[in-house]
C-alpha cells in the first residue's frame, strides 16, 4: 500500500510539473502577443478619445483566456499615462503591467 | 510486482525529464529577454524618446525605464517571478534604446541553471540575438 501511494504519488507530481511547464509556455506567449497588439491599440488610439476607446478585452484560445485592461491616468492637461495590465485565466499565472505615455501633441522623432 | 517496475521506471525518467523541463524554462526565459528588448526597442520608438533597460543580477529583474524614471515594464525571473532561474547575469548592467533601434552599447545576458546557459546578446545596432 505504501510503495502504491509512493508510485501514484510520483506520477501525479510528474505530470504536474509538465503540464504546468506546458501550460506556463503557452500561457506567457500569448500574454506578451495580447501586451503588444494592445500597446499598439493604445498608441493608435486618439488621445481625446482613449478613456472611451481603450476598454477591456477578452482573448480566447483554446481553453485559455487572455484578459486586457487598459487604465488611463492623466499626468497633467496634456499627458496620460495608460498603464496596460495583461493576465491569463491559468491559476497562478501573474499579471503583466506595460506603460505607456500619451501626449496631446506627438514628440517629434529625434535626430530627423 | 507490477508497482516496483512501474517505481523503478518512474525512478530512471526523473532525473531525465527535470533535466528537460529545466532546459525548457531556461530556453522560455531566454526567448523572453529577448521579447522584452524588442519591447525595449518598440516603446522607444513609439515614446520618440530613449528607454533604458536596467538588469538586476541580484533580484533577477528587468526593467524597462524612460529617461524621467518612469518604469514601463518589470519583468522578474527569480523566485519573484515564473521563471525561477537560479543564473541571470548581465554585462554590462544597464542599456539604453533609441528610439531608432538603436543602443548605447552591446550587452549581453545569460539565464541559465547552473550546468545549462542561454545567451541574449544585443548589439549596439539593435541586432538580438538568442545564443544557441
Amino acid at each position: 500500500m505504501v510503495i502504491f501511494s509512493a508510485v501514484i504519488l510520483g506520477l501525479v507530481g510528474f505530470s504536474f510539473q509538465i503540464a504546468r511547464n506546458s501550460t506556463r509556455a503557452t500561457d506567457q506567449a500569448l500574454q506578451m502577443a495580447a501586451q503588444l497588439s494592445a500597446a499598439d491599440r493604445a498608441a493608435t488610439v486618439p488621445y481625446d478619445s482613449l478613456r472611451r476607446l481603450l476598454t477591456a478585452d477578452t482573448i480566447r484560445s483554446g481553453g485559455m483566456r487572455v484578459f486586457v485592461r487598459y487604465v488611463v491616468d492623466s499626468i497633467d492637461a496634456v499627458r496620460k499615462n495608460i498603464r496596460i495590465i495583461t493576465s491569463t485565466s491559468v491559476p497562478g499565472s501573474r499579471s503583466d503591467t506595460l506603460l505607456i505615455q500619451r501626449g496631446r501633441v506627438r514628440l517629434p522623432i529625434p535626430l530627423r | 510486482m507490477v508497482l516496483l517496475i512501474v517505481a523503478t521506471v518512474l525512478a530512471a525518467l526523473t532525473p531525465s525529464v527535470r533535466r528537460q523541463l529545466l532546459r525548457a524554462r531556461v530556453n522560455r526565459v531566454a526567448n523572453i529577454i529577448a521579447a522584452d528588448l524588442y519591447l525595449a526597442q518598440s516603446v522607444a520608438s513609439r515614446q520618440r524618446a530613449p528607454v533604458r533597460v536596467v538588469f538586476n543580477e541580484a533580484l533577477k529583474t528587468s526593467v524597462i525605464r524612460l529617461r524621467n524614471g518612469t518604469v514601463v515594464q518589470t519583468r522578474n525571473y527569480g523566485s519573484g517571478g515564473d521563471f525561477n532561474i537560479p543564473v541571470f547575469t548581465a554585462s554590462p548592467d544597464s542599456v539604453e534604446v533609441l528610439p531608432g533601434g538603436m543602443a548605447n552599447g552591446a550587452v549581453t545576458l545569460t539565464a541559465g541553471d547552473g550546468t545549462y546557459t542561454r545567451e541574449v546578446r544585443m548589439t549596439r545596432a539593435g541586432l538580438i540575438r538568442v545564443l544557441r
